[in-house]
Order: C-alpha cells, then sequence, then structure tokens
C-alpha cells in the first residue's frame, strides 16, 4: 500500500498532495496491486467474491483454465482527476491475481456479478473433475451377465 | 445511546474507508470506497465543520458455502472529515454507486455586495 495504515482526516498541504500523487501515479504504473479475495466452496462449485468498488463489468476480466483462475482489469480514472487533489487513498492502476482452486472447474458456466461494488463470481466444477462412485462388482452381479 | 436496530449487540470492528479529497473553485468532492454497503445503510451528518460517515456493509459469508481461506471480518466503516473550507449547508449532495460514495460539498460562495459611499 503506498500510503501508512494511520490515514489522517486532515487534508495534505497541496503540495505534499501533488507529491504523493506523483508517486502513486508512478507506482500505478509498475506491479499490479493484488486486491484480496475470498473464496467459498459446495461439493460441486466455488463462489469467489472480492471488493472492486467502482469498478464497472468492462473493467475487469476472469481467466478460466482447468483449476486456475486469473482476475485483472483496472480502476477506472476519475473524472475528478483535472481537479485539485486534496488527499488520495483509494487504489488507481491495475490489478491482478491468480489463484490455484481446489478443483476444475467447467468455463462455460461461470456466473459474475457485480453489486455493492463486490465481484461475485459462481464458478460450477467441471464434470471430468467430479467424483465418479465406482461400482463394485461382486460375484452375483457378474453372472447377471451384465 | 443508540441501541442497535438489528438487535444483536455484536461490537464490530471500526474500519476507515479509503477516500479521496478532489476540490475545484465551487465545491469539496469526497469519495470513499464501502464495498458491500447498501444505500440504506449510509449515515452521513455534518455537524459544524466535521463531516460524520458511518456505514455498516454486509460481509456474511454465502449461505451454504463453506470458507477455503480467509474471509472478510465482519466490520463497519467509520470516518469523520475537518472540513477546512465554509460549506453551503443546503449544497450537500451524496450518491452511492457501485460501493463508491460520492459526496459533493458546495463551497459557500463569499456574499459580496457593492456599498454605497455618500458624499457627506
Amino acid at each position: 500500500m503506498p500510503f501508512s495504515t494511520v490515514i489522517h482526516p486532515r487534508y495534505l498541504t497541496p503540495f505534499q498532495a501533488l507529491r504523493s500523487l506523483q508517486a502513486e501515479f508512478e507506482r500505478a504504473f509498475d506491479a499490479p496491486h493484488a486486491v484480496p479475495i475470498e473464496l467459498f466452496a459446495k461439493d460441486d462449485a466455488l463462489l469467489l467474491r472480492t471488493a472492486l468498488p467502482g469498478v464497472r463489468a468492462e473493467d475487469v476480466h476472469l481467466e478460466v483454465e482447468g483449476d486456475r483462475l486469473t482476475l485483472s482489469g483496472a480502476w477506472p480514472a476519475e473524472p475528478d482527476e483535472g481537479a485539485g487533489a486534496q488527499h488520495v487513498e483509494r487504489p488507481r492502476g491495475r490489478f491482478r491475481r491468480t489463484l490455484q482452486l481446489p478443483f476444475e472447474v467447467d468455463a462455460t458456466r461461470v456466473q459474475a456479478r457485480l453489486e455493492r461494488g463486490l465481484l461475485v463470481v459462481q464458478l460450477p466444477r467441471s464434470e471430468a473433475s467430479k467424483p465418479v462412485a465406482i461400482p463394485i462388482r461382486t460375484e452375483t452381479t457378474q453372472n447377471k451377465g451384465n | 445511546m443508540n441501541s442497535n436496530d438489528q438487535g444483536a449487540s455484536e461490537r464490530v470492528r471500526s474500519v476507515r474507508p479509503r477516500t479521496d479529497v478532489f476540490e475545484t473553485d465551487q465545491a469539496l468532492v469526497l469519495v470513499a470506497d464501502l464495498p458491500g454497503v447498501d444505500e440504506g445503510a449510509v449515515e452521513l451528518t455534518l455537524t459544524d465543520d466535521v463531516l460524520g460517515l458511518r456505514a455498516r456493509p454486509n460481509t456474511a459469508a454465502p449461505e451454504g458455502w463453506r470458507a477455503l481461506g480467509p474471509t472478510v471480518e465482519a466490520h463497519e466503516f467509520e470516518r469523520r472529515f475537518q472540513l477546512a473550507t465554509e460549506i453551503d449547508r443546503d449544497g450537500i449532495e451524496a450518491e452511492l454507486r457501485d460501493g463508491r460514495l460520492r459526496v459533493t460539498l458546495k463551497k459557500r460562495q463569499p456574499r459580496s455586495s457593492t456599498i454605497a459611499v455618500r458624499a457627506s
């Protein structure tokens, strides 16, 4: 995080704000932010939840390949960027996170929605990765000519 | 002393929402990130020159799912802003969209009037 966790409610002087804004932009062009992600599971599906306030659907990319998921995107530029920035704390630039999932998911049936600044993604387990109950043959079933 | 509307009086952690502050000639604009917060759950107050913000997000785990790894702890957003500029108290607008609260506070425009000088 570019700013310390102690956030002062008073405004920075315009010069201080400009300097830290500069540093913030520079950092935004370096490594993308790693956003925290909550992961939930059921037997046949996964649910992922992450906070992305202010982000629109077109700003987010979800890539699923087998049991790996990559979430990436960027926070949209503020319309107020031109105005005097007194104090800047909210994240800017790109974000990216890759997750190893506990099982393979079906990329064609992934559902994602954005609500209240939260991205919620439901990923059904792929058929191929579902555990299959293997029937145990006994002598009697064999005799039935199965 | 307020009593919790929900009935259960659990103490939740207080979190300062990340907020940007912009200033134009006309207004101060505050943009605060409040992910998981419903419109009805934001409390915005102006007392003298202090703007108070309080909001409770819905952080409950989705029903029927088990958590794999750390989850977001229940918390409440709370922050107070000392306003350094004179604000027109009738010119405050607040909008919550996509978990982002935008508060526009129009500055109190200086009232100037021409004073006629009479020659005596």
